[in-house]
């Protein structure tokens, strides 16, 4: 959030000013694939059967669902079958049993939901990891999405100069970089990571693509996902992205909270902002105009 | 009333007026049904007004039995006001209703024979709202995604979709049954799913050849392959619609055939590639228009049986919604605004239906061309022995797409009465010649148009100046919106200054009309860069800062856990400062809580926190058990919150007063509670099409430029108009959804393609512009493009050869889509049009805006205003030691009389108030200072202002005058009318008391002479202008003018100017003379009458006396003040001239 805008920190996080909840719905979905993922992989062991998987991460879904979904939370609900549709069809084509890459996600997950910790030059940093896997040369740190658009990537890898450089405004990329670093970093600090080991780390995003087909007798929804790995990435910028996060981590610790560059903080950030509506910052510019 | 200006509600005499001689054959005639197809500003409902009153009055025709139709209440209550102002009360006796009103009127007057329960009520948006949310779960999802909002909110989700599609269905008649038997099961409208793709493959397969001989010897089997497709298609409904697309592209076919045979033999010429329009017409190439076709010819024809089935299937699903939602407005006692028309429409079907029309012997109806098909049924069901008259302008029909049915003023009008009598309207009193010249010769491009009006300017003022200017749009990127060049303009027009200008024009004189909302986007912010005023009509709301707190107050009286809307207020109502925003903002407490119970010495500036929390107590207590009009009103009076607004604000917050008093059910309504919150948020997204409707018009502003959509502009005037970006890209007409289902549904399933709706938009386009054109009186001011013509030869021979080759049965033509306004607009303009490009709208002639001196250099506004900021910053931070004389900002128009002073009209109480206080003056009426900030705790007299109570009283006295209403009964009933339209309700027993009060005096037997008489008086070259309240003939047979004061002021008959002012007036007013003037007190010190006469020395004297305080006034100052005890009525009182003891009393400006 202080990448996106300093000030946006200040009121959320130094002054945690509470704003009216809108994104409660994709919150709680967010919650239910995080959790079936996890339980699925918590109960696989390696040698599992692909279809047994697969139908255990189905019924896992339909449980989670029932726990977390809130039915106030749609204005219908056909709305909300219409969003489980949806969100089952990520699961399903996940943990598809004919190649699925959920499956040797779950057979190979040595660790879900974990706290990890670096430090670098005094400034520490920590973060969640949705899973971690063991794979043939060390360790492969999953981190899931809704979905992977606008993230990160080896094309848009050199934005990050131009947010360091106060040129361009790419909060988005900038904190996919800095959960990279912490994940690649943090995980080594972990009690599974053995000296040498290679460290990976990808998004993976469960419902890049849907498609909504249409029958006489109602809707079929269909999903597919793939992953984004930012490992080289990092390595590649790793000096432009410990610029950022000393820059950030010193702004937070100072209490810098001055949104600059203003015009392009503004233009970028202030229409997605929770706290637009009580920001002195873009109302002076507006009594102003 | 004094001095100010008629109230807009004033009812006008238009005695003087003698119609003209279209006008009079038409006021004459006796023949109906009469049509009168009337142009823009031909004065038809002046016409249509003379006509009622000439029944009523010359043909005895009791006001009763006929019944005037309008669009708008407005134009209805001005029709009873203008019947009344001649006939007096008998003009009230008129039904005069919208088409709408009437409706309601006989629904509730027959709500059994309707089958309605009597009690019914008009649902209103937020209660369409509610039940379109509780349906939802009634669509069947097939075809439609079920999310109710997504990223954009609810504008492109299920709730908005049924919304849409229950207005386009209901405004043609169409009910859910019908759709049902249209449309069939899910599965038969599948069936057609994927026909235009079998289509497009037939093509694909069979037309692929590479000269004229292949393809034609592959046109009957594409020929047998489509009457195979067709042959397997059912002849009702949806199904017979497709069998009829089929049959078209046979026929195209066929043409194709005829046409390369020619080709093969000789007697025909092709352009290259001709060979390949064949597929590419049936949809066969795969990605649109390949090499050698024109990619604007836009003619894939599968495309139109594709979109027809696709809303067909949308239709499917939403219709049970649509079910679902006539049901429960029925379990609701509801009828929504179009199902009026529905009911109303049934019921004159009925038995009963020839006793209600029986009420009427006359039928007048206003805007005929707006009608749809409902409205034509219910009129000429009300019709009795073919009395009626009707007009209207084929030209100006811009409701079609809304469904208004442009052919009932034409074809269906002729068809319903055999004996139609038609006269024209064409003589003009609006605009001149050459705008109307620019106007007739502009619709001519108009096919199909089939009555030609050709309109003249009759009795054209003296004008010298440019009538039709042109600005062409810059190529560069600096300016693309050409916004920087309308601002140029508009403060060119605004100063004067050049001599292209017969004038210089006030604000509230120029209108910006714009085609589409978007276009008015960058003008707003080019006007607020520059300080222009402006006023926006309610469907072109923007964001403005003020409104939003206000909007933030509401939201967290509703959630008081919204933080965000907590330091919205608190910032910017209650200016706390940053430090004391962070105390609140810490700890684990709400910050509601926080602020209504921390101690006060916690924070910086106590007396802000004390004032909001005494403020927010409040409200919270109200909030609960008030409604939320109440709660809005107190919210308003408790914080003064208006005070913060600018002007601008203030404006755009009657957008939001109308929301709030519209809330909920008719009886009681609701407290404030979240679900209102909601419907704020979503109101705009879901609605964005309300207000666009022909039965609402907006509040003009007098002191602003009006920025609206043509579309709201409509039946308006303005000195100058100004339209925007008139490009061929801009102004693209459309086809829109279910055009194609909702004339299979009304016309029959083989007309679904009879007619290429995108033309057909086209034509409404140019209808749109021709009454954006005919707003202007002096200036009209159009602002477009060329646009890039890079079609080559062989692109047009192409174009060509299609236009000859297709037949009649295939409506659409090439380039359809493509209006090319720009290019007609500069091909009709005559050779004395301006092109003010790069004269008026690159720079401004003459100092517009002034400059700013400071400490001894020029500077220009924006810098003055950034040095000002600069300025205030170092002030805060403590940077500025001293202030010495030459750091002053020295503004030259205001100080200096280095430009023609402001043209001033003198009034008396702007001279009294001149003698009173120049400096009061200066604010009040030659810069038009916003008043000081009052607390609204400190008010003397209750609740009601004095003047408040002045003015209703004196509108009661002038309209009692005007309807020659001499019992105090008639003057309370006009003051409770006048009252709930002004929304002045609480003024209303304190003015009954000021008539008791005048009825206890002698003066309310006199004869009343004059009432609210305008004058101009010139005196040595200054203009002083006023009304005089009222002159009454004393039983001596002497004229006394008389003044009324509703107020607890004396006024001392020796001294005020105010009477002796009048009697000079008088002077060329009357032919007898007037030496007695007085002041009837009607408020608390009344009731009485003090009067006096003057002799003409003492006249002399004051004359003298004003004209040396004029001369005076010349010299604008601010620096000039007298303090005394008229600053207890001053409304600049919280500045230092201003004595200690007085603070702002509710009297001012009395």
């Amino acid at each position: 959030m202080y990448a996106t805008c300093p000030r946006q920190y200040d009121y959320g996080y130094a002054q945690d000013v509470n704003a009216p909840d809108r994104t409660e719905l994709y919150l709680n979905q967010g919650t239910i694939y995080h959790a079936t993922i996890e339980a699925v992989c918590d109960a696989t062991d390696v040698d599992d059967d692909a279809d047994v998987i697969h139908d255990r991460a189905l019924r896992m879904f339909a449980e989670t669902w029932e726990d977390h979904c809130n039915p106030a939370d749609y204005a219908s609900d056909a709305h909300q079958v219409y969003q489980r549709a949806e969100n089952r069809a990520g699961v399903n084509a996940f943990f598809d049993p004919d190649g699925g890459t959920g499956i040797d996600h779950a057979r190979h997950s040595i660790a879900t939901e974990v706290w990890v910790e670096c430090e670098r030059d005094g400034r520490g940093l920590h973060g969640k990891v949705d899973n971690v896997l063991r794979t043939d040369d060390g360790l492969h740190v999953i981190d899931y999405k809704r979905n992977t658009h606008g993230m990160l990537s080896s094309r848009t890898a050199e934005y990050l100069d131009g947010h360091l450089a106060g040129e361009a405004h790419e909060p988005e990329r900038v904190k996919n970089a800095f959960q990279t670093a912490t994940y690649v970093e943090g995980v080594k600090n972990e009690s599974f990571y053995e000296d040498g080991m290679d460290t990976r780390f990808s998004f993976y995003g469960l419902l890049n693509n849907t498609s909504f087909e249409s029958t006489p007798s109602g809707y079929d929804v269909s999903a597919r996902g793939w992953s984004r790995e930012t490992t080289e990435i990092y390595e590649e910028h790793y000096d432009t992205i410990w610029a950022l996060i000393r820059d950030a981590h010193d702004g937070i610790t100072s209490e810098a909270y001055e949104p600059v560059p203003f015009a392009l903080i503004s233009e970028e950030a202030c229409s997605g902002c929770e706290y637009a509506e009580m920001c002195a910052d873009r109302l002076a510019e507006e009594v102003r105009r | 009333m004094s001095d100010s200006e008629y109230p807009s509600w004033f009812p006008v005499p238009e005695e003087d007026v003698t119609p003209q001689p279209q006008q009079g054959s038409i006021i004459d005639s006796s023949a109906y049904p009469m049509r009168v197809l009337a142009g823009a500003g031909t004065g038809k409902t002046f016409t249509m007004v003379r006509k009622v009153e000439r029944l009523i009055d010359e043909e005895d025709v009791s006001p009763d039995r006929i019944l005037a139709l309008t669009f708008t209440n407005n134009a209805a209550d001005s029709m009873r006001e203008k019947l009344n102002a001649k006939l007096g009360a008998a003009g009230y006796d008129i039904d005069a209703y919208t088409y709408h009103s009437i409706c309601n009127e006989i629904l509730t007057d027959y709500a059994y024979e309707a089958g309605l329960d009597p009690d019914f009520d008009v649902a209103t948006d937020a209660e369409k709202y509610a039940i379109v949310l509780d349906v939802l779960d009634e669509i069947e999802y097939r075809f439609v995604k079920p999310n109710v909002y997504g990223s954009d909110g609810y504008a492109s989700g299920a709730a908005s979709k049924l919304l849409n599609f229950i207005g386009s269905m209901k405004r043609s008649g169409i009910t859910p049954d019908d759709i049902d038997t249209f449309l069939g099961p899910a599965e038969r409208v599948y069936g057609l799913a994927d026909l235009s793709e079998r289509i497009e493959d037939i093509a694909s397969d069979h037309l692929g050849g590479r000269s004229v001989s292949t393809v034609l010897d592959a046109l009957p089997a594409v020929r047998s392959d489509l009457t195979d497709e067709r042959d397997a298609l059912g002849t009702d409904g949806i199904e017979a619609s497709a069998r009829d697309f089929v049959e078209r592209l046979i026929d195209l076919i066929e043409a194709f055939e005829t046409a390369f045979e020619a080709h093969e033999t000789g007697e025909r010429e092709l352009p290259d590639n001709a060979y390949k329009l064949p597929k590419y017409l049936l949809g066969g190439y795969a990605s649109g228009a390949p090499t050698g076709i024109p990619d604007d010819l836009d003619l894939e024809l599968t495309e139109h049986l594709d979109s027809f089935v696709s809303d067909c299937l949308t239709a499917r699903d939403l219709n049970a919604g649509y079910a679902a939602y006539e049901r429960e407005l029925s379990e609701r006692n509801l009828i929504d605004f179009d199902g009026l028309v529905v009911e109303a429409a049934g019921l004159m079907d009925s038995p009963v239906g020839e006793e209600i029309a029986s009420r009427w012997d006359y039928v007048f109806c206003d805007e005929f061309q707006d009608t749809d098909r409902l409205q034509f049924d219910l009129v000429t069901s009300l019709v009795t022995d073919d009395n009626l008259f009707v007009v209207g302008d084929d030209d100006q029909a811009i409701y079609e797409w809304r469904g208004a049915h442009v052919a009932n003023i034409t074809d269906e009008l002729d068809a319903a009465f055999d004996a139609l009598t038609d006269e024209p309207l064409e003589e003009n009193f609006r605009s001149h010649q050459p705008i109307l010249d620019l106007a007739n010769e502009a619709i001519t491009k108009l096919d199909e148009r089939e009555r030609h009006k050709t309109l003249h300017r009759v009795n054209e003022p003296a004008y010298d100046g440019d009538t039709v200017a042109t600005v062409e749009l810059p190529d560069d990127d600096s300016d693309t919106d050409g916004a920087a060049q309308l601002r140029t303009v508009v403060q060119n027009l605004l100063s004067g200054g050049a001599a292209n200008l017969d004038t210089a024009y006030d604000p509230g004189d120029i209108a910006l009309l714009v085609r589409k909302n978007k276009h008015a986007t960058p003008v707003l912010e080019a006007f607020e860069d520059a300080g222009i005023p402006y006023q926006v009509a309610g469907d072109l709301a923007t964001e403005s800062v003020g409104v939003g707190t206000v909007t933030a107050y509401l939201k967290a009286l509703a959630r008081t856990e919204d933080e965000v809307s907590w330091n919205r207020i608190l910032m910017m109502r209650y200016r706390l400062c940053d430090a004391d925003l962070r105390t609140l903002n810490a700890g684990d407490d709400p910050l509601v809580e926080t602020l209504c119970d921390a101690p006060l010495d916690e924070f910086d500036e106590p007396g802000r926190i004390s004032e909001a929390r005494d403020h927010v107590t409040e409200l919270l207590e109200a909030r609960d058990a008030a409604s939320l009009r109440h709660l809005y009103r107190e919210l308003k009076d408790i914080t003064n919150i208006e005070w913060y607004l600018s002007e601008q604000e203030r404006r755009d917050l009657a957008q939001l007063d109308d929301i709030v008093e519209q809330y909920g059910d008719s009886a009681v309504q609701p407290p404030l509670n979240p679900e209102f919150i909601d419907s704020l948020e979503h109101y705009d997204s879901l609605f964005d099409e309300s207000g666009a409707a022909p039965t609402s018009q907006p509040d003009v502003a007098t002191d602003a430029v009006n920025i609206m959509t043509i579309h709201k502009s409509k039946g308006l005037d303005f000195p100058v108009v100004l339209i925007p970006q008139v490009t061929a890209d801009e102004w693209a007409p459309s086809s829109r959804a279910y055009d194609a289902l909702e004339t299979g549904l009304t016309d029959g399933s083989a007309e679904v393609f009879d007619e290429d709706y995108v033309t057909r938009d086209a034509r409404e386009t140019r209808r749109v512009f021709h009454v954006g054109i005919t707003r202007a009186e002096d200036i009209l001011v159009l602002q477009g493009k060329s646009d890039r013509d890079d079609t080559d030869e062989e692109e047009d021979l192409i174009s060509n050869a299609v236009r000859e080759i297709l037949p009649a049965r295939i409506p659409w033509q090439p380039g359809r889509s493509h209006l090319p306004i720009w290019t007609d607009v500069r091909e009709c303009l005559s050779d004395n049009a301006a092109d003010w490009t790069d004269t008026l709208a690159k720079e401004t002639i003459g100092n517009v805006g002034g400059s700013v001196r400071h400490n001894g250099s020029e500077l220009t506004v924006q810098a003055a205003r950034d040095r000002v900021i600069d300025l205030a910053t170092m002030s805060t931070s403590g940077e500025i030691e001293t202030i010495s004389g030459n750091s002053r900002l020295n503004v030259k128009s205001l100080s200096g009389p280095s430009k023609p002073s402001p043209s001033l009209s003198h009034s008396y109480t702007s001279l009294a108030s001149y003698e009173e206080c120049p400096r009061s003056h200066y604010l009040d009426y030659v810069v038009n200072a916003f008043r000081d900030y009052h607390d609204t705790g400190n008010t003397t007299g209750g609740d009601v202002s004095q003047r408040d109570i002045g003015l209703l009283f004196h509108d009661v006295a002038e309209q009692a005058a005007n309807k020659n209403a001499p019992r105090r009964e008639e003057w309370y009933e006009i003051g409770e009318r006048l009252a709930s339209h002004q929304r002045a309700e609480d003024a209303l027993p304190a003015v009954k008391e000021c008539i008791d009060r005048y009825f206890e005096l002698d003066l309310a037997g006199y004869e009343i002479i004059d009432a609210e008489r305008q004058f101009e008086l010139s005196i040595d070259g200054h203009e002083l202008i006023g009304f005089i309240d009222a002159v009454y003939r004393t039983p001596d047979d002497e004229l006394l003018v008389v003044d009324y004061k509703a107020t607890e002021r004396h006024r001392d008959l020796q001294k005020d100017k105010q009477l002796p002012i009048y009697l000079l007036a008088c002077r060329d007013m009357y032919d007898e003379p007037v030496t007695r003037a007085g002041y009837t007190y009607v408020g608390n010190i009344g009731p009485k009458v003090e009067s006096r006469s003057f002799t003409e020395s003492e006249l002399e004297a004051v004359k003298d006396s004003i004209s040396a305080s004029m001369n005076l006034i010349a010299e604008f100052t601010y620096s000039r003040y007298t303090a005394g005890d008229h600053c207890q009525w001053c409304q600049h009182n919280q500045l230092p001239c201003s004595p200690d003891s007085f603070t702002r009393g509710t009297g001012f400006g009395e």
